[in-house]
């Protein structure tokens, strides 16, 4: 290991320790309550909603996978742009809506959403497992991303196993010592370096071929193919459209973020910051296309980011960016962590295993469940090979399944239990199918649609089975109109 | 009761998010010229419709997404 190789992990290390300190302060701002530790009191202001929203959604699966889809596919992962104004959207439509309905019935897990909306014990246990078991495979991208830029920056000399250990390890000890104020307050710190080193890396490293337009010029010359969307990519862009920003707004780690906001004001500020933030993507665009000309043969395409930096890029300067995408990898997989342990520890050890257990000994059992899941998504770092993007998109196309009974809750009085049920399980059931067994999606869904068309089987199930099953009690009814009727009269 | 300018807002976003989404896959997917910002013609016209959607969003937040001032936000 030479000496810079040993500066850049200082560097790295150092960049995961300021947040710690950051999140040892936070620490004695909590309080041993579930509520403090999953959700800050519902007390977050509107500046650390924005970046620990933006931090969380943006992850390895933007910061390195972005890039490997712009080196292999060309402008397809552009429809990123359109996804985060969408995201941004669904935050104000239905985040505004599950936020009231949070406050006023005190919901702190996604379940009691649907609990309480559904009046069914079963449908929440339903959408619990679909967010726990979907969830993982997401977060393993977090720790083979982060695992990926140690390796990297080691000079190969740290393996990619022991890399993902030092991640994992550095994640427990981040959720473990101070709950969700802690979470959120070091996304304040990776929210700002992430917009700002995405960019200027991409401009850094296109300005080494003469520019972007020069670069791109050069690239026509090499090869054409990748300054237009390839054959049938059209399926591919549009289920991404839709799939990305549905299932990552639908994952455990959002609806922690929409519960915990202070003020309702803040949901109609987000989608101009979160679709205006979209284009620090034209960073990793210019990083992968450029990777084009200078790296034509890097074989994990994954790693195009950090190759590209340690390569072209001034040490130091690598290093920092480097540090930004470990941070984006972290911030995802910390509040993901946070959010399953939250969903385990109040939905089912709670409930089922010891209903008398005090506060102080939840949050324990929050933490030791923090240590189990990682561990699991651990070992799938090891042993599920892939694509970022690829595992990422599998993911969250199981958690955006759940959009469908949430959309129905709010927005249809027609919806049933019965409705919610059979379609959750024919979409993951369909997703599940598609993803393992080789030659099951039919026609043009083939080409990177198969999620959502697992998606669009569930609306149609939810919607047909909802119309010839019997309505949701008409006491539950009256009070659900009662309360909606309470927000669109603005009555928070 | 959705207002005159709330309908405003989502007729101009679900024409932003529609241009950014069906024509460069279905018409532009050939098209490399003209070079748009120093970018091929598909990533410089998704930015277009980029700028396009940040004023819209952000025309929305001024306007409170077109609804009266609450009496709780």
């Amino acid at each position: 290991m030479t000496g810079q190789n040993i500066a850049a992990l200082v560097i790295i290390g150092l960049f995961m320790l300021i947040p710690l300190a950051m999140g040892a302060v936070a620490g004695k701002k909590s309080v041993p309550t579930t509520e403090d530790f999953f959700l800050q009191g519902r007390g977050m202001g509107s500046l650390a909603v924005f970046f620990t929203v933006a931090a969380t959604w943006w992850s390895a699966f933007a910061f390195m996978g972005s890039n490997a889809y712009f080196y292999l596919r060309g402008p397809l992962y552009w429809t990123a742009i359109a996804w985060n104004i969408l995201f941004g959207i669904l935050y104000f439509v239905v985040g505004k809506r599950v936020w009231f309905y949070g406050k006023i019935n005190n919901y702190i897990t996604p379940k009691d959403f649907f609990k309480h909306q559904y009046g069914s014990e079963t449908l929440g246990n339903i959408v619990a497992v679909i967010m726990l078991v979907f969830t993982l495979p997401y977060l393993q991208i977090q720790l083979t991303g982060g695992a990926y830029l140690i390796e990297v920056a080691s000079g190969g000399l740290i393996d990619f196993k022991f890399a993902a250990l030092l991640f994992y390890l550095v994640i427990i000890i981040y959720v473990w010592s101070g709950g969700l104020r802690a979470v959120a307050w070091t996304d304040i710190f990776y929210g700002v370096l992430l917009f700002f080193g995405m960019i200027f890396a991409g401009f850094y490293i296109a300005n080494l071929l003469g520019g972007p337009g020069e670069m791109f010029e050069q690239i026509r010359e090499v090869k054409p193919e990748n300054l237009k969307l390839q054959e049938n990519a059209w399926v591919a862009w549009l289920a991404m459209f839709i799939i990305t920003p549905v299932g990552s707004f639908m994952g455990p780690q959002l609806w922690t973020r929409m519960y915990a906001v202070k003020s309702a004001k803040l949901f109609n500020l987000m989608p101009f910051l979160l679709g205006f933030a979209a284009i620090a993507y034209i960073g990793s665009m210019l990083v992968g296309n450029s990777a084009v000309i200078l790296e034509p043969t890097i074989e994990q395409a994954d790693k195009v980011l950090p190759v590209i930096l340690y390569k072209y890029a001034p040490f130091v300067l690598a290093s920092f960016i480097i540090a930004c995408g470990a941070a984006a990898a972290m911030s995802t997989a910390n509040s993901q962590i946070h959010a399953m342990s939250a969903g385990y520890t109040v939905d089912f050890h709670k409930a089922y295993i010891n209903p008398n257990l005090s506060e102080h000994k939840l949050v324990w059992v929050g933490r030791w469940t923090i240590l189990i899941l990682s561990a699991v998504a651990y070992v799938m770092a090891l042993y599920v090979p892939g694509l970022l993007v690829n595992i990422g998109l599998v993911a969250l196309a199981g958690t955006a399944q759940v959009i469908v009974p949430t959309a129905g809750a709010l927005f249809w009085k027609r919806s049933t239990t019965a409705g919610a049920i059979a379609g959750l399980l024919v979409g993951v059931g369909t997703l599940i199918m598609f993803t393992f067994v080789p030659g099951t999606i039919p026609g043009f869904f083939a080409f990177g649609g198969g999620g959502l068309l697992s998606l669009i089987l569930n609306i149609i199930v939810f919607i047909a089975v909802s119309s010839f099953t019997k309505a949701r009690p008409e006491s539950l009814m009256a009070e659900h109109e009662k309360q909606a009727d309470d927000f669109y009269n603005k009555r928070y | 009761k959705m207002s005159s300018q709330s309908k405003l807002i989502w007729v101009l976003l679900l024409i932003g998010l529609a241009a950014m989404e069906f024509p460069g896959v279905f018409f532009f997917k050939d098209k490399v010229d003209p070079f748009i910002l120093g970018m091929p013609f598909i990533y410089g016209y998704i930015v277009c419709w980029w700028a396009y959607m940040s004023a819209v969003l952000l025309y929305a937040y001024k306007t409170r997404w077109g609804q009266p001032k609450g009496e709780g936000d």
